[in-house]
C-alpha cells in the first residue's frame, strides 16, 4: 500500500497516538504558495460555472423571489420589501426560528449519542446477530421519511393508531387509554429520530471501521479498561464525525416540514421548514414570504454548514490508510449482551419493521381501520393503484431520476473533487464551499428556485427539471464521498502517468478514476435511494408526465388516500431493493455502513 | 496574475449569469392554430355547432391527448376521465392539488408562456375569475353549459361541471352516541362547545382556502355571530385536537381519531362512501354554512385545444356531468342531471335548507370578507390565535 506523505507529518501522528507501525497518514492542509499562485485550470472553472448554474442560480431566485410582490413572472408582481420585512422585521418569526433551532439541536444531539451507542456495539462488541442488527439500522434509509411519518400517524395517532387501539383490548386498558401520542413535540423528534439517526449511524461506524484497531489495542495491553478505552481512544478519534453528523443532522433537521405536517401536529409550534409549505399552500398562497422564510433558513443553516465544514476538514486532515494488520478485540458485553441486542432490534422494529407493516395493513384495508379485531382486507386498493397507468408512468420516471441524477451528481461532484484536492488554489476551496450550499436551503425552497429559474426555458415539465433539481441537491453528499475517496489515492500514481507522455485527463481518468471507482460507486448506491425517495425537492416540479413514484405517494396522502399511497410506497421501498441488488451484481458493490 | 484570476472569474461569472438568463429566456410562442379561412375551426373555436362535432372530435383524437388540472377528489376525477377516455380513445392526464396551490402552479405556467392545462378547474371563484380577467381561459361555451346555474357560471368562459357541496359537520357514525348526535343536530357548532367533546373534534383552518375562510367568517361577522361569536369558536377550540386540511380530517374521522370535524364539504363523505358503503361517516349541515361549485374552465393556450374543447362539451353533456355525480356521489348541478349522491336516501342524511346556505361567489364579491381574509386583514391571524394554531 502507498503512503502519502505530504505535510506535517508529526502532528498527525501527535493526534493518532503517535505510534502506529502499520497504518499511513495524510494532511493535505498545508498549501504552498505555489499551489495558491498557480491559475485555475479549464477544469475549475467549467466546474465553477456548472456550480454557479446548478447552485446558485437557483438560490439567487429565492432571494430574488423574496423581493416581489408575488411569485416571479406573475403580471401583478412588483418589487416590493413587503415579505422580508414581515419576516425579518416581525417578532411572528422568532418564536419558530428559536423553535427551529431547539428542535434541530435536541434531534441531532439525540441521533449522534444513539448513532454513536449502536455504531459501537455493532462494530466492536459481541452483540448478537449483529450483521442482521446492522440491516435494522441502515433500513430505514430506504423509508422516505414522510412516509415512514405516514406510516407511524397510523401506529401511533392517541386515539386510533394502531398501537394504542389494539393495545387497549389486548391488556384489557380503558377505551380513553393513550399509550402513545405520536402527535406532539415529543413524537415528532422521535420520528426524526428514526429517520435521520442512520446518517450518525453510517458516519460513526465508517469513522470506526477505519480506524487503526492499534490503537484500542495498546489501550487494553496498558490496563485500560472498556469503558475508559472508548473514552480516552475511541471516541476522540471519531469525534470529527461526531460533529460532522450533528452539523447535518441538524441542518436537515432545520429544513423539515413533512413529519410534522404529517403527524397532525398541533401545540402551537411549527417550524420554519413547514411555515414555508404552509405559504406556498396554504390560502392566501405567499411565495415572497414563503421565499423570505427561505433566506432566513438560508442564514441560519450557513452557520451550520461552516461548523460542519470545519469539522469535515478536522476530519480529512488524518485520513487513515490501515494496513489493519492488528485484529480488532471484540469487547465482550456479558450481562448487558441481551439487552444491547434487543435495544438496536428495537430500533430496526420501530424504524422499519412497524411501519412496513402499517402500510401493508392500509394497503389491504378498504379504509382505514385500525383495530385488528374487526379489520377487514382486500385487494382492492392494489388492484385499483396497479391497474392505473400513472404508476408505471411514474415507477418509470422513479427509474430515470434514479440512474440519471447519481449519475450526473458523482461526475460533477469528481470534478468538484479532484480540483478540491488535485489542484487546489483559492477556486478549489470555493468549489467546495458552493458544492455544500444546497444543503442550507430546505428542498421545497430550494425546488421554488428551481421552478422560477426554469419555468421559462424548454426543459420545464421535462424530467430533466427533476434531475437538474436532483443533482443540485446531492452535490453535498456526492462531494464529500469523491472528495474523501480521492484523498486516499497517491497523487504520484498521477504523476508517473503524466511523466510517461499521458495528458492530464489522461492521467484523471486511467488511473484516478478506477482507483476512486468504489468512493464513486458506494456515492451511486446511496444516491440513488435518495434519488427514488425524494420528495422535497421534485414536489414543485413534478407534473402527470414527470412525476416519479415518491410524489404519486405524496399526491395519494394529499388527495386523502393513505390505501394507495401505502400501495405505492411499497412499491417504491421494492423498487430501490430491487435497484440496489442489481447495482451490487452490476458494480459488486454494497451498500453497507463500511462503504456508506 | 491577479488580473489573470480577475479574467477567470469574470468569464465564470458572466457564463454562469447567461446559464442562468437561459432560464430566464421565454420560449417561442405557439403558433397560431387559426387556418385564416373563417370557418369552423376547432383549436379555437368559442362554441360547437352540432354540425361541427365530428370535425372537433376528429381533431380531438388527432391530439389524442390532454390535461386536467383539478382541485376534485384525485380518485373521482381519474374515473370521470377514463369514461372520456373509453369514449373517445383520447388519453387524460391529471394534476391534482389544493385549490391554492393549483392555481400558483396554472397562473406561474401560464404567465411564463409554459402552459401545461387544457382544461382548469378550481373550487375557488377568486382564481376563476382572476384566470379570465388574466386571459388564460379562453371563451368557449359548450352546448350544455347555460344547463348549468347562471349565478355560479361566468358565461362562455366556466361552469360548474364538477358539482356543487355545501360545508358540514362530518362525524363518525360509529363513535357518535344517539343523544350526542340529537344535540349536535340541533345546533352544531354550539353544541360542539360542550365540554363533553373536549379531543374529540378536528377543524379546518380558514387558511386552507377562502371557502374555509367564508365558513368561519360566517360565525364572527356574518349570520352566524350572534349565536356563536369569537367567544363561542374560543370554547369550540378548547375542544380541538386537531387543526388540519379538509382530506387529513375525513380520514381521520374515518380512522376514529376524533369524531366530529368541520368545516368538511359534504362531496367528501360522498366520495367516501362511494368507495365504500360501510366507511363509518355521515355529516350534518350547520347553519349557517356556505356552499360552492367546482367550476371548470378551457384554457387559452391549450396545447391541445379540440380536446380541451371535447373534454368540455362531454363534461357539460348529460352523460358527462351525470357520470361524474354517479362516481363521486355527489350533486350534480346540471338542470335535471342525475343526483348522485346514494347517501340521501341513508336514514341520517336532512337535507340542506336552501335558506340557510350562502354560496361563496357571494363571499368573492363581499369587499369586507376579502379585506378581513386578505393578507392585510387580521382575521385569519385572529383564529390561529384563538385556536393556537401556527399556520
Amino acid at each position: 500500500m502507498s503512503l502519502l506523505e505530504k505535510g506535517s507529518r508529526p502532528s498527525a501522528d501527535k493526534r493518532t497516538g503517535g505510534n502506529r507501525p502499520d497504518a499511513a497518514t495524510v494532511s493535505v492542509s498545508t498549501r504552498t504558495k505555489a499551489q495558491r499562485r498557480r491559475p485555475p485550470s479549464a477544469l475549475s472553472v467549467i466546474t465553477l460555472i456548472v456550480l454557479l448554474g446548478l447552485v446558485v442560480a437557483p438560490l439567487v431566485m429565492v432571494f430574488v423571489g423574496a423581493f416581489l410582490s408575488g411569485a416571479p413572472g406573475l403580471p401583478k408582481s412588483d418589487w416590493s420589501f413587503k415579505a422580508i420585512l414581515s419576516v425579518y422585521a416581525s417578532p411572528d418569526y422568532l418564536w419558530p426560528l428559536f423553535g427551529t433551532l431547539i428542535l434541530a439541536i435536541v434531534t441531532a444531539g439525540l441521533s449522534v449519542v444513539i448513532g454513536t451507542l449502536f455504531a459501537w456495539l455493532v462494530a466492536r462488541t459481541n452483540m448478537f446477530i449483529r450483521r442482521t442488527l446492522e440491516w435494522g439500522v441502515i433500513l430505514p434509509l430506504f423509508i422516505s421519511p414522510f412516509i415512514g411519518a405516514v406510516a407511524w400517524n397510523l401506529l401511533g395517532a392517541p386515539r386510533s393508531g394502531m398501537i394504542n387501539t389494539n393495545l387497549r383490548w389486548l391488556l384489557g386498558l380503558d377505551d380513553d387509554a393513550v399509550l402513545i401520542n405520536i402527535s406532539t413535540m415529543p413524537g415528532v423528534v422521535f420520528v426524526m429520530l428514526l429517520y435521520f439517526m442512520p446518517y450518525a449511524y453510517q458516519l460513526v461506524s465508517s469513522s470506526l471501521r477505519n480506524m487503526d484497531p492499534g490503537l484500542e489495542e495498546a489501550s487494553y495491553m496498558n490496563g485500560r479498561g472498556i469503558l475508559a478505552t472508548a473514552f480516552k481512544v475511541t471516541l476522540p478519534i471519531v469525534r470529527p464525525a461526531l460533529i460532522a453528523a450533528f452539523f447535518m443532522i441538524a441542518i436537515l433537521a432545520t429544513g423539515v416540514f413533512t413529519i410534522p405536517l404529517a403527524l397532525g401536529v398541533n401545540t402551537g409550534f411549527a417550524p420554519l421548514g413547514m411555515h414555508v409549505y404552509l405559504k406556498m399552500t396554504q390560502f392566501p398562497v405567499n411565495p415572497p414570504v414563503a421565499a423570505a422564510i427561505g433566506t432566513l433558513i438560508f442564514w441560519l443553516t450557513l452557520l451550520g454548514i461552516y461548523f460542519y465544514r470545519r469539522s469535515i476538514r478536522n476530519a480529512r486532515r488524518f485520513v487513515t490508510l490501515g494496513g489493519k494488520a492488528t485484529r480488532r478485540r471484540e469487547v465482550k458485553l456479558g450481562w448487558m449482551r441481551i439487552p444491547a441486542t434487543v435495544l438496536v432490534a428495537l430500533f430496526g422494529l420501530f424504524a422499519a419493521v412497524l411501519p412496513i407493516i402499517a402500510l401493508l395493513v392500509t394497503a389491504l384495508t378498504p379504509y382505514a381501520m385500525t383495530d385488528f379485531r374487526t379489520m377487514q382486507f382486500s385487494f382492492a386498493t392494489i388492484a385499483q393503484v396497479l391497474g392505473s397507468i400513472d404508476v408505471w408512468n411514474s415507477l418509470l420516471n422513479t427509474v430515470w431520476l434514479s440512474l440519471l441524477a447519481p449519475t450526473l451528481a458523482v461526475l460533477i461532484a469528481f470534478a468538484v473533487a479532484y480540483v478540491v484536492v488535485r489542484e487546489r488554489g483559492r477556486l478549489g476551496g470555493a468549489l467546495d464551499y458552493l458544492a455544500t450550499f444546497p444543503v442550507a436551503v430546505p428542498g421545497i425552497v430550494f425546488a421554488m428556485g428551481i421552478l422560477w429559474l426554469y419555468i421559462r426555458t424548454p426543459i420545464y415539465a421535462t424530467v430533466a427539471v427533476l434531475t437538474i433539481a436532483l443533482v443540485a441537491a446531492f452535490m453535498p453528499t456526492a462531494t464529500r464521498f469523491s472528495t474523501t475517496g480521492l484523498m486516499q489515492i497517491d497523487p504520484s500514481l498521477e504523476e508517473a502517468a503524466r511523466m510517461s507522455g499521458a495528458n492530464r485527463f489522461r492521467a484523471a481518468v486511467t488511473i484516478t478514476l478506477p482507483l476512486v471507482r468504489p468512493a464513486i460507486l458506494a456515492a451511486w448506491s446511496l444516491l440513488f435511494i435518495f434519488a427514488s425517495r425524494e420528495v422535497n425537492e421534485t414536489v414543485l416540479l413534478a407534473l402527470p408526465s414527470t412525476r416519479p413514484l415518491a410524489v404519486l405517494a405524496w399526491d395519494h396522502i394529499n388527495a386523502n388516500d393513505p390505501g394507495a399511497a401505502a400501495v405505492v410506497s411499497v412499491l417504491l421501498m421494492l423498487f430501490m431493493a430491487a435497484g440496489l441488488l442489481i447495482a451490487r451484481f452490476v458494480f459488486r458493490t454494497r451498500l453497507d455502513s463500511s462503504n456508506l | 496574475m491577479a488580473v489573470k484570476h480577475l479574467r477567470t472569474a469574470s468569464i465564470a461569472v458572466l457564463a454562469a449569469g447567461a446559464l442562468a438568463l437561459a432560464g430566464c429566456s421565454s420560449p417561442a410562442a405557439p403558433e397560431s392554430p387559426d387556418d385564416g379561412s373563417g370557418g369552423y375551426n376547432p383549436a379555437t373555436a368559442t362554441s360547437t355547432p352540432a354540425e361541427d362535432m365530428e370535425a372537433l372530435i376528429a381533431a380531438a383524437q388527432a391530439e389524442g391527448t390532454l390535461t386536467l388540472y383539478t382541485d376534485g377528489t384525485l380518485a373521482t376525477q381519474q374515473a370521470w376521465a377514463a369514461e372520456f377516455t373509453a369514449k373517445y380513445g383520447i388519453q387524460v392526464s391529471i394534476v391534482r392539488d389544493s385549490g391554492g396551490p393549483l392555481y400558483q402552479k396554472f397562473a406561474q405556467e401560464e404567465a411564463a408562456g409554459q402552459g401545461q392545462a387544457d382544461v382548469f378547474g378550481n373550487i375557488d371563484a377568486l382564481s376563476l375569475d382572476d384566470a379570465v380577467d388574466n386571459g388564460w381561459l379562453a371563451e368557449y361555451t359548450p352546448e350544455g353549459g347555460p344547463e348549468f346555474p347562471a349565478d355560479r357560471s361566468r358565461a362562455g368562459y366556466y361552469y360548474p361541471y364538477l358539482m356543487g357541496n355545501a360545508h358540514s359537520v362530518i362525524y363518525n357514525s360509529n363513535n357518535v352516541t344517539p343523544e350526542e348526535l340529537a344535540e349536535v343536530r340541533e345546533n352544531p357548532l354550539k353544541a360542539l362547545a360542550d365540554p363533553k367533546f373536549k379531543g374529540r373534534i378536528g377543524v379546518c383552518p380558514p387558511q386552507l382556502a377562502m371557502l374555509a375562510a367564508a365558513f368561519w367568517y360566517q360565525y364572527t361577522d356574518g349570520d352566524g355571530a350572534a349565536d356563536i361569536g369569537w367567544d363561542g369558536l374560543a370554547e369550540i377550540a378548547a375542544n380541538v385536537a386537531i387543526v388540519t386540511d379538509t382530506a387529513t380530517l375525513t380520514q381521520n374521522v374515518i380512522q376514529g381519531e376524533v369524531d366530529f370535524a368541520f368545516p368538511v364539504a359534504d362531496s367528501l363523505v360522498g366520495n367516501a362512501l362511494k368507495a365504500d358503503p360501510n366507511t363509518p361517516i355521515a355529516f350534518v349541515y350547520p347553519a349557517p354554512t356556505v356552499g360552492t361549485q367546482f367550476g371548470m374552465g378551457v384554457v387559452a393556450d391549450s396545447p391541445h385545444p379540440a380536446a380541451a374543447r371535447l373534454f368540455a362539451e362531454w363534461a357539460a353533456s348529460p352523460e358527462g356531468s351525470d357520470a361524474l355525480a354517479e362516481l363521486a356521489g355527489n350533486l350534480n348541478l346540471r338542470e335535471g342531471g342525475a343526483d348522485g349522491r346514494a347517501y340521501s336516501e341513508l336514514d341520517w342524511f336532512v337535507p340542506l335548507d336552501p335558506e340557510t346556505v350562502v354560496n361563496s361567489t357571494v363571499y368573492v364579491q363581499d369587499q369586507a370578507f376579502r379585506d378581513a381574509a386578505g393578507p392585510d386583514g387580521d382575521f385569519l391571524a385572529h383564529w390561529s390565535q384563538v385556536f393556537g394554531y401556527a399556520g
